[in-house]
């Protein structure tokens, strides 16, 4: 038996006793109860019995009403009292019935004062048979009462009794449990303590071996035992494993040691050239600060030149403006005088005057035109620009009310795209279209299904552009038609002072965009131009 | 202090002002409109005929440690010299409940049934006992022949007089009987003016003291005492049954006092009767002090009835029946075990 199992019983075993011990004293409590209560009833029923008979007494001496009247009551009280009792008053009950009667009889007897000596027989026989029946019912009375002392006692007996059995039950059971303890628990915990007592702590053994008597599974104890046989086992091949470890781990040690001496050696020789190699660089150093100096000379000669050039341009920004504006004064005076001259020889001079005139006519204008393209292009150096966001196509349907007139005259189709919006300067923008415009309608072939577009395309980062199908020019001088005074069409028919795209190309940049041109003879021309596209 | 903190401040303030007028209002609403009216209600006045008889303690100690008034009676206290003269002021209407001995009730039973008997309180039995001079020549019962005897007429100590002439094999016809009541006996016996005196404590007791070792003591023998009663007018107890349930549960809580504290209860009687309290303690200790309603004051009152008629004191008629004169519903109310007298009772347990 397991000594769990072993305190299950000795746990549940005086569990059912109390259990039991309890059910009898409830048992035993109702029974003393129920006679306790049977003989309060029935020494009431002794006492008011010994009360009628007191009253009997006497009333056979004064024959008071008031007698009379505390007999019938007593009577009447005895009888309730009767009933409350148990089966063995009924033989009682009968008598103390006829008791009534005989009493009642004495009562009307007494009463009948006709014949003195009759009632006086009557009352005397009536007295003795009452006394008679009152005794006897008395003494039954009490012999019950008695009976009922005898059960109490009886009971009381078989109470001692039963608690003497009880009593023996729990002796015999605790000197069962302290043999089954001191045979089944105590040995194997003794043979446990000196097997435990025997072992080596520096070897990790027992010198003594378990006792073989108690094998596992007799009890908790056996096991016990056991699992601290194999424990004490497995705690031996750990220390046996760690003490391998400790000494791996020693040689270990000893090869790191090695190792470290090595390696501090290596660190040195490592050290030894880093300090040459620093001295290398402290050198290159030097020299490269010796460059730098030499660049920083380099940088303010730079700079002058810049400042110098700048000043150039300016000079030469000044200079072409001076030269424009001053020289349209004097072509302003020539062309009014030559028109005025036209006006007044054209009926009377020789035709070849008139030609001549024409001629002067035409080229002052052209010189004008030329003057008015060089003040534009000395603007766009000198000009601040104010920029700001700028509708393309907005500015698109202004410049196209603008060449509507010329666009029918010369039957060229503008096909103009969507244009995303664009940042900088309006005026600027506007002349740079129309110069392109320009450009285009002048390269445009008349009655040829011309047509120009004007879009945006994505491709390079978007782009502007404004494509003509007109004659072309070769690819070659996509470059050169941007730079001033430059014309690379030798159709002499086709105007121009070879400044328009120069304006062009220095408005795009001045704005940090970028402008070319694709173009084949025959096949038309594409010029683009790249500007900032404000944030949406 | 941040301004909330003084906010909550000046909340709280507000609050416990508020409660107190809320409270203060009440307060003056509750007694204006006296809705929870503290004051007991009024007490109800009884007039109580005693005597200064060691029976009497009880009703004394009541009295004077006010246990009427915590059972909300007002109770008057009559000192009358015997329970004769108490008896009869009750029947004339001077008197709401009086105690008085059995013989004095035996002898109005015989013309009138207008009142009822309570409870009765035990005594023992020699507290009635007869006291001769010396000097009158009285040593034993046979000088007592030819002598001056006082008694109250009509009272127990003509009761046991009789009773202890026929023990002593003497008739009251022997002797010189004047009717007289126990303060008049003392005074008379101290005074000499009669040779002895049937009486009752303290006045026996105080004539054997005033007379020193000129008094001669009778024993009491074995003659049974008449019983102490308290008895109140018919009309009256069964009108007023909770005034006789309260003043008869003071007079059982004046004699459990009188045995806790034995001591207090003599002071508080000798207050009342004017005995010394020396006096009253040689008595006192053999005092029962019972409250109860019992077959035996029936057979007294028998026998004292027929004691009546043997000796003429009353005119020939039958023993009266006793049970009408007693009321014992008030006393088993208050304690039902205190009623062994045989009675009808309707739910009787």
């Amino acid at each position: 038996m397991t000594i769990k199992k072993h305190f299950s019983i000795s746990l549940i075993i005086p569990i059912l006793l109390v259990v039991v011990l309890i059910i009898i004293n409830i048992d035993n409590y109702y029974r003393d109860k129920q006679i306790t209560e049977s003989q309060i009833l029935i020494n009431k029923i002794i006492i008011e019995t010994s009360n009628i008979c007191s009253l009997t007494d006497e009333y056979i001496l004064y024959q008071y009403p008031r007698i009379a009247e505390q007999w019938l009551i007593l009577h009447h009280n005895i009888l309730s009292l009767f009933e409350q009792t148990s089966n063995d008053f009924i033989p009682l009950l009968d008598d103390f019935i006829d008791l009534g009667h005989s009493f009642t009889k004495l009562q009307s007897g007494i009463l009948k004062k006709d014949t003195a000596n009759t009632k006086s027989d009557l009352a005397m026989r009536l007295n003795t048979n009452i006394q008679l029946k009152e005794r006897k019912i008395l003494r039954e009375i009490k012999a019950i009462y008695l009976l009922e002392g005898i059960k109490k006692i009886k009971l009381q007996k078989n109470n001692l009794i039963m608690f003497s059995i009880y009593g023996g039950i729990v002796i015999i059971f605790s000197i069962i449990n302290a043999f089954i303890i001191r045979k089944k628990i105590i040995p194997p915990l003794e043979s446990l303590l000196y097997f435990v007592k025997s072992f080596d702590p520096d070897n990790f053994k027992f010198h003594k071996m378990r006792d073989s008597r108690y094998k596992s599974g007799q009890n908790e104890l056996s096991d016990l035992g056991m699992e601290f046989e194999q424990m004490t086992k497995r705690l031996s091949e750990s220390y046996r494993k760690l003490t391998e470890e400790i000494l791996n781990r020693k040689k270990l040690e000893l090869e790191l040691a090695n190792y470290r001496k090595n390696l501090e050696e290596l660190v040195e020789k490592r050290t030894l050239s880093l300090e040459e190699s620093n001295v290398k660089l402290a050198k290159s150093q030097q020299a490269t600060l010796y460059l730098l100096e030499d660049m920083k000379e380099a940088r303010a000669e730079l700079l002058n030149l810049n400042s110098s050039l700048e000043r150039s341009n300016k000079d030469l920004e000044a200079f072409s403006h001076t030269v424009s504006h001053d020289l349209r004064s004097p072509l302003r005076a020539v062309l009014g005088f030559s028109s005025k001259l036209q006006k007044h020889i054209a009926k009377s001079a020789d035709p070849e005057s008139i030609r001549l005139i024409n001629v002067i006519s035409e080229n002052t204008v052209k010189m004008q035109n030329l003057i008015t393209d060089l003040l534009a292009y000395s603007k766009v150096g000198s000009s601040n620009l104010s920029k700001s966001e700028i509708d393309m196509n907005q500015l698109m349907e202004t410049l196209y009310s603008d060449y509507e007139k010329v666009l029918k005259e010369k039957e060229i189709k503008l096909k103009i795209l969507s244009l995303p919006k664009a940042f900088g300067n309006y005026s600027m923008i506007k002349q740079v279209m129309i110069n392109l415009l320009d450009n285009a309608i002048k390269f445009s072939n008349k009655g040829n299904k011309a047509l120009i577009s004007i879009g945006y395309s994505e491709e390079n980062e978007g782009a502007y552009y404004i494509k003509d199908n007109g004659c072309g020019f070769d690819s070659k001088f996509s470059k050169d038609v941007f730079q001033i005074f430059k014309r690379v069409t030798s159709n002499s028919k086709i105007e121009g002072t070879g400044v328009g795209l120069a304006i062009v190309k220095r408005i795009v940049e001045s704005h940090g965009g970028l402008v070319w041109a694709n173009s084949k003879p025959g096949k038309g021309s594409s010029f683009f131009f790249t500007l900032k596209i404000p944030k949406k | 202090m941040n301004y909330k903190n003084i906010l909550v401040n000046k909340i709280f303030i507000g609050l416990v002002l508020s409660l107190l007028v809320i409270i203060l209002f009440i307060v003056f609403f509750v007694q204006k409109q006296n809705i929870f009216n503290t004051e007991p209600l009024p007490l109800i006045k009884v007039r109580y005929g005693s005597v200064p008889a060691i029976m009497e303690a009880p009703a004394h100690v009541a009295f004077s440690k006010h246990l009427f008034r915590e059972q909300g009676l007002d109770v008057s206290l009559t000192l009358n010299p015997d329970g004769k003269t108490s008896f009869e002021q009750l029947l004339n209407g001077k008197l709401d409940i009086a105690a008085v001995m059995t013989t004095p009730v035996v002898y109005k039973s015989f013309e009138r049934n207008d009142f009822y008997i309570l409870g009765k309180i035990d005594h023992f039995q020699k507290n009635d006992r007869l006291v001769a001079r010396r000097d009158s020549g009285i040593n034993s019962v046979e000088d007592l022949k030819g002598k001056r005897v006082a008694v109250l007429l009509g009272s127990s100590g003509q009761f046991y007089m009789d009773s202890w002439l026929l023990y002593n094999g003497l008739n009251s016809e022997d002797m010189d009987i004047v009717d007289m009541n126990a303060p008049d006996s003392l005074e008379a016996i101290k005074e000499g003016r009669i040779d002895a005196m049937f009486s009752w404590f303290p006045f026996t007791a105080e004539a054997e003291l005033a007379l020193g070792e000129n008094a001669v003591r009778f024993p009491a023998n074995d003659i049974v005492p008449t019983s102490w009663v308290i008895v109140a007018g018919k009309k009256y107890a069964t009108e007023n049954e909770d005034i006789i349930e309260a003043f008869l549960r003071t007079i059982i809580t004046a004699e459990e006092f009188i045995k806790k504290e034995p001591e207090q209860a003599i002071h508080f009687h000798s207050e009342i009767n004017g005995v010394s309290e020396s006096l009253i303690k040689t008595i006192f200790n053999n005092m029962n002090f019972g409250l109860t309603l019992d077959q035996n004051l029936l057979l007294d009152m028998e026998e004292q009835a027929r004691w009546v008629i043997r000796n003429g004191y009353v005119e020939e008629a039958p023993i009266p029946n006793y049970l009408n004169f007693i009321f014992p519903d008030p006393l088993r109310a208050v304690d039902s075990g205190a009623v062994t007298i045989i009675t009808r009772v309707e739910d009787d347990n």
